[in-house]
């Protein structure tokens, strides 16, 4: 268990409780009437046993988190804790929340939401309405990622403020965590998996010529040890006098290599500025420049991870090779990990800031797609801004000319009204 | 969490009616109890209930500004006390609240008008029956709290997940995670959190010091005018029929020891005296204090102590102590010959050397007092005066008035040869009739005599005369057209009440020339055995007569009214329904002298038995306190287990006992009566029931897990719809529910026995159940 520390604070309804007191002292000494005496006894008790109760409770109690493995952005995102209470005082109503930097108050300025855009848009928080003496409870926090990456986890802080809201014992724990928070994952409309399908499908066909597999008629073979009795082929087999067996076509799942191009074309030339013309956010118009050059590439990741989930869930074959950041390049394969490994290696692309690509405008874009160092030639590839996927689309692009081009900011053009959940999006 | 709201709902609902009856009683104002009390009540099938509906926002606003319309109302227009005013306005916010729509600030004000409402009504309130509800109040309030700290902490987090969120994903609730025995704990926490609470308000409420001062005349004074007065009025309507005397509304208590030793019930009837009537008035046919009220003198109470006579003496002291049950009223009650008066809760006495009439000044609450006189008596009183109150000459006024002794200036409008002499109304004809009667008994009195000793004797002769040939009625007959009221009763109709005839006998007294006055009072006759003291009710209001007896010995009490016929209690049967009634009143006084009345001196007092009683020996080695004490009560255990307080106080406990177990009894039928409706057992006969009802208990286990889920089953559902609904749902988490729901319906209607299999199916289910339920 990690570094504790614990302080007791005054609430909003401590304030109150105060002020209500104060009143009823005024009266009760006022009116000297006794049975204002009582309440104002009551009160005090009130204030006694919310004092006794902060300095006993949360004083023995462990939190582990239980690390989730990853995230998805607009997705909620479950954290789960297991909370152990080792005193005799039964715990109610015990809120467990995450918080950053060096005071609970601190979260905005220094921890993980500071950053632009912030990656939690907002404190997660749980609620345990009761943790007996000696017991062990699962309690969960909710929380909605807004980014991709790392998600740094560094505090649990439990705090419980019963009977009434007066006295707030606040017990924070240090235990760092990370999880990674995968882009976010759209379902694509259908015209387009349909269309990206179309093209696997003519690719796959010629695969289909290969024996070992359960579907058609392939040939004949000399029986092998092992050979399952239903694929002996017993005419042959009795007109030779010896065992020949079937062979059966291995149909072999289409595949899809996809390209994310995250480069951008060097900016044309400004346009003369026009006498008059005093708007400079249009000037050098085109994308790709400060806070939109950072959206167009969440974009075009974010669509890149929901072809790669989308191929997968039609149990397609998919490989991922990624041009303007450093990423590892994947061959197409049909599995859980690998769909996760390519995920995860989205999830954790580092962009620089400039991603012009000279060298490749310069070679005529013949340099795009190298990452296709898998030996696949790419057919879906995806790029970050439309003037790239024109050049793409019109060819200039060495041996592209066949794939499927989609730009980010065609991405709402792609993407179903309704989005799925995590668990179905990603298989998981 | 939807069972926690309803929780809660349930509670501050019954709370802010809780505290609507009791502001109702604490201002003894029927009117207003029964309409805000049933527009409350109202509430909660208007708004609260499954088919209520709140009313719409300018509704409830319209309200609150009615509201404070009748505030403004109330205090500018109707010249309310602002207390009550204050109190009102509270109240009538806490009705238009229960109708509007609520959300987590809505309760926040509805609670504290709640408890503002109540801490007015502790201020108007000394009756025991507001003391229970104010108990009832706190453990409503301490429960009511409780479970909002849930709901606000609750909806905390909902609220802040639900914005991280954003509107277009709705985020659930959070579920009430609860650990097992949650029930159990919460229980035990809110008990003990409610025992610290009342031991700090014990502590407190004895530790805290009170002051003698006090600054709520004005109050006081409204809360005097509506409520009743403990006293008499300053007045006597000869004419104006019979005095109340059906109302067993208590007035005060009254305590009579003799040396410290209580008397426990010798010497009754005590006559307790309130004012004394010199002068009557032929046009109104009223009796009244004359300027003798002139000299009324104030004195301020000297460490809870005013002296009127010296004398006390060393042959041992009586001792009456007066608790009023009912605050405000400026009247006394005094046992003559009273020479000395103790208490905390006055702040100051007016005494009239006169005719001894005593009257509060200040004071809060109802007032406790002692009066004190020698055990020997006293021949006469004024003799005996201390120098403070004693009449002084004439020559001696311009030096009082310089010395600012500014109440002694009335003495120049009293005539003290002319105090209560004379009669104005057909004097010879009521002298004739007095003569006669003292001529049967042999005795005369001359017109001219001044008082004298054998007065005594003439005035007892009038009385015996009355006593034996007149009778006590309340029904008086009417006198005719232009008729004296008093000489009707004389010589026409020969009956009437104790006002008619110590009227009659002043009368007569003064007709001869006597000097007489009418005094009206209590006659303290009913003793509680439980509490060791007299009630006194409204109906034992009194009126007797006091004739001057000369020098050396005073003013002497004469009652003409027939004592068979007066006032009775004392001698009635005692029943069990007298005992309960006693024991009630016991409580009451109980209640009233060591709460309400509790002040500075019982303060002290407790304070000191507490600290005797945790010493352990004195000086000489001897046990003491609470070592002595201990031995004491067990030595005299057997003594007291046989008669008196010890046997009362464990009669009470029985009694206290027995309402516990008839509550708990009738709890367990409710409970069994509904636990029978839900096993769709009530139908069959009383053998079967009880097998079945013990082979179908699985299925009321379930329902409960179900319900601490937030899942309930609605009355009018059937088990098979029930279990279906919730399959629907969430086919794997309730798919036990329909397991034993076939199971329910197969012991039920299927005469399925509860075979040993089964039962490991049902236990099985059972914990799958549990598991899902606290897994999900």
């Amino acid at each position: 268990m990690g570094a504790r520390r614990s302080r007791i604070e005054l609430g909003p309804a401590g304030i109150a409780y105060l002020a209500i007191g104060g009143v009823l002292v005024a009266a009760t000494l006022y009116t000297q009437a006794n049975l204002l005496f009582w309440a104002l006894g009551l009160m005090v008790g009130g204030l006694i046993v919310s004092a006794g109760y902060a300095a006993q409770v949360l004083r023995h109690v462990d939190v582990r988190r239980v690390e989730p493995a990853r995230g998805v952005v607009g997705e909620p995102l479950v954290l789960r804790y297991q909370v152990t209470n080792a005193t005799w005082l039964p715990a109610f109503s015990v809120v467990v929340m995450e918080t950053w930097g060096r005071r609970t108050r601190a979260w905005r300025r220094e921890g993980p939401v500071a950053e632009r855009p912030p990656r939690l848009s907002d404190r997660p928080r749980g609620w345990l309405l009761h943790v007996g003496p000696r017991q062990r409870i699962q309690a969960q926090t909710l929380c909605h990622p807004r980014r991709r990456g790392w998600l740094e986890l560094e505090r649990i802080v439990v705090e419980c403020s019963f009977p009434f809201g007066i006295l707030r014992k606040r017990v924070a724990i240090e235990q760092p965590a990370r999880t990674l928070i995968y882009p976010t994952i759209h379902r694509l409309e259908r015209p387009l998996v349909t269309h990206v399908a179309t093209r696997f499908d003519a690719a796959s066909q010629r695969q289909r010529d290969r024996g070992g597999g359960d579907g058609e008629f392939f040939g004949l073979r000399g029986y092998r040890a092992g050979d399952p009795l239903r694929l002996i082929d017993w005419k042959r087999t009795a007109r030779l006098g010896t065992l020949v067996s079937r062979e059966l076509t291995q149909p072999t799942p289409p595949r899809l290599m996809l390209l994310l191009d995250l480069t951008s074309p060097p900016s044309p030339p400004p346009p003369p500025r026009h006498p008059g013309s005093g708007d400079a956010d249009n000037e050098g118009g085109g994308e790709g420049r400060g806070g939109g050059d950072a959206e167009a590439v969440e974009r075009a990741i974010s669509l890149a991870a929901s072809v790669i989930c989308e191929t997968r869930f039609h149990s397609r074959r998919v490989g991922l090779a990624v041009h303007g950041a450093p990423a590892p390049s994947f061959s197409p394969r049909q599995s859980q990990a690998h769909r996760g490994r390519m995920l995860e290696a989205l999830a954790r692309l580092e962009i620089e800031q400039d991603h012009t690509d000279h060298e490749g405008e310069r070679a005529g874009l013949a340099g795009a797609g190298a990452g296709a160092g898998a030996g696949v030639e790419p057919n879906v590839v995806v790029c970050r801004c439309a003037a790239r996927a024109a050049a793409y689309r019109q060819g200039r692009v060495r041996g592209r000319g066949r794939a499927v081009v989609l730009a980010a900011d065609e991405l709402e053009r792609h993407v179903e009204a309704f989005a799925r959940g995590i668990d179905d999006a990603t298989g998981g | 969490m939807k069972t926690l709201v309803r929780q809660f709902r349930r509670v501050a609902f019954g709370q802010v009616l809780l505290g609507i009856l009791a502001f109702g009683v604490a201002s003894q104002n029927l009117g207003l109890l029964l309409i805000a009390g049933a527009l409350a009540a109202l509430a909660w099938l208007i708004a609260e209930g499954p088919w209520g509906t709140p009313l719409p926002r300018w509704a409830t606003n319209l309200g609150g500004l009615a509201a404070t319309l009748w505030l403004a109302a109330e205090t500018l227009h109707f010249r309310n006390d602002l207390l009550l005013a204050m109190s009102h306005f509270t109240l009538w916010l806490q009705v238009v609240l229960l109708y509007s729509r609520k959300s987590n600030r809505e309760y926040v004000s509805l609670l504290m008008l709640s408890l503002l409402l109540m801490a007015a009504a502790s201020v108007l309130s000394v009756s025991i029956v507001y003391g229970v509800l104010l108990a009832l109040y706190s453990a409503l309030a301490l429960l009511s709290l409780l479970l909002f700290h849930f709901k606000v902490t609750s909806d905390g987090v909902h609220e802040r997940t639900q914005a991280a969120a954003g509107r277009s994903m709705p985020v659930e609730p959070p579920d009430p995670v609860a650990g097992p025995r949650y029930r159990l704990h919460f229980r035990v926490t809110s008990l003990a959190v409610a025992l610290v609470c009342a031991a700090t308000a014990a502590f407190v409420f004895v530790l805290l010091p009170r002051v003698d001062d006090y600054h709520v005349g004005s109050l006081h004074e409204n809360r005097a005018a509506m409520s009743r007065r403990a006293g008499l009025s300053q007045r006597v309507d000869v004419g104006g029929g019979a005095p109340t005397r059906t109302s067993t509304r208590p007035v005060l208590h009254l305590e009579v020891s003799l040396n410290g030793r209580d008397l426990a019930g010798e010497g009754a009837p005590w006559r307790l005296r309130s004012v004394a009537l010199d002068r009557y008035d032929q046009r109104t046919q009223f009796w009244t204090r004359g300027p003798v009220r002139e000299i009324d003198q104030y004195q301020h109470l000297d460490a809870g102590r005013v002296v009127l006579a010296d004398g006390l003496g060393d042959a041992g002291a009586y001792r009456a102590r007066i608790t009023h049950r009912q605050p405000g009223g400026s009247a006394l009650f005094s046992v003559l010959p009273a020479m000395e008066i103790h208490s905390r809760t006055l702040r100051g006495v007016r005494f009239n050397p006169h005719d001894h009439v005593l009257s509060a000044a200040g004071g809060w609450g109802a007032n406790s007092y002692d009066v004190l006189w020698p055990a020997g008596g006293v021949d006469n009183l004024a003799d005996h005066l201390a120098e403070r109150w004693r009449l002084r000459p004439p020559e001696e006024f311009v030096q009082w008035y310089e010395s600012g002794a500014m109440g002694r200036y009335g003495q120049f409008f009293f005539e003290a040869d002319s105090y209560a002499r004379g009669w104005p109304v057909q004097r010879e004809r009521i002298a004739r009739h007095a003569r006669q009667v003292l001529a049967r008994q042999g005795l005369t009195r001359p017109d001219d005599a001044p008082p004298r000793q054998a007065d005594v004797a003439v005035a007892e002769a009038l009385a015996d005369h009355m006593r034996a040939n007149y009778r006590y009625t309340l029904d008086v007959p009417e006198p005719l057209p232009g008729q004296e009221p008093l000489t009707a009763f004389l010589f026409q109709h020969r009956q009437g009440h104790c006002e008619l005839f110590a009227s009659a006998l002043a009368a007569m007294t003064r007709s001869i020339g006597m000097r007489a006055r009418v005094v009206t009072g209590y006659l303290a006759q009913d003793y509680n055995q439980v509490g060791g003291y007299y009630l006194v009710r409204e109906s034992d209001a009194h009126a007797w007569v006091e004739i001057d007896a000369g020098p050396g010995i005073g003013w002497v009490t004469v009652d003409p009214t027939p004592a068979a016929d007066a006032p009775a209690g004392g001698d009635a049967p005692r029943g069990w329904l007298t005992a309960m009634r006693d024991f009630y009143e016991h409580l009451e006084f109980t209640w009233l002298s060591s709460v309400v009345t509790f002040d500075e001196t019982s303060r002290e007092a407790m304070l000191g038995r507490v600290q005797a009683s945790l010493s352990f020996a004195d000086g000489d080695g001897e046990p003491t306190g609470l070592f002595a004490g201990s031995i004491a009560r067990l030595r005299d255990l057997g003594r007291l287990l046989v008669f008196d307080g010890v046997s009362f106080a464990l009669a009470g406990l029985i009694f206290v006992g027995l309402g516990l177990a008839l509550l708990t009894i009738a709890r367990l039928l409710v409970v069994r009566r509904r636990r029978l409706a839900t096993l769709q057992l009530t139908a069959l006969p009383r053998a079967r029931r009880r097998g079945l009802a013990r082979r179908l208990r699985f299925y009321l286990a379930m329902l409960d897990m179900l319900e601490r889920h937030g899942h309930i089953r609605p009355p009018w559902q059937s088990p098979a719809s029930f279990a279906h609904e919730l399959a629907q749902t969430e086919p794997l988490r309730f798919d036990p529910v329909v397991a034993l729901t076939d199971h329910f319906y197969e012991i039920r209607f299927g005469h399925r026995e509860l075979n040993d299999d089964r039962r490991r199916r049902i236990q099985a289910h059972l914990k799958q159940l549990e598991y899902s339920l606290t897994r999900s």
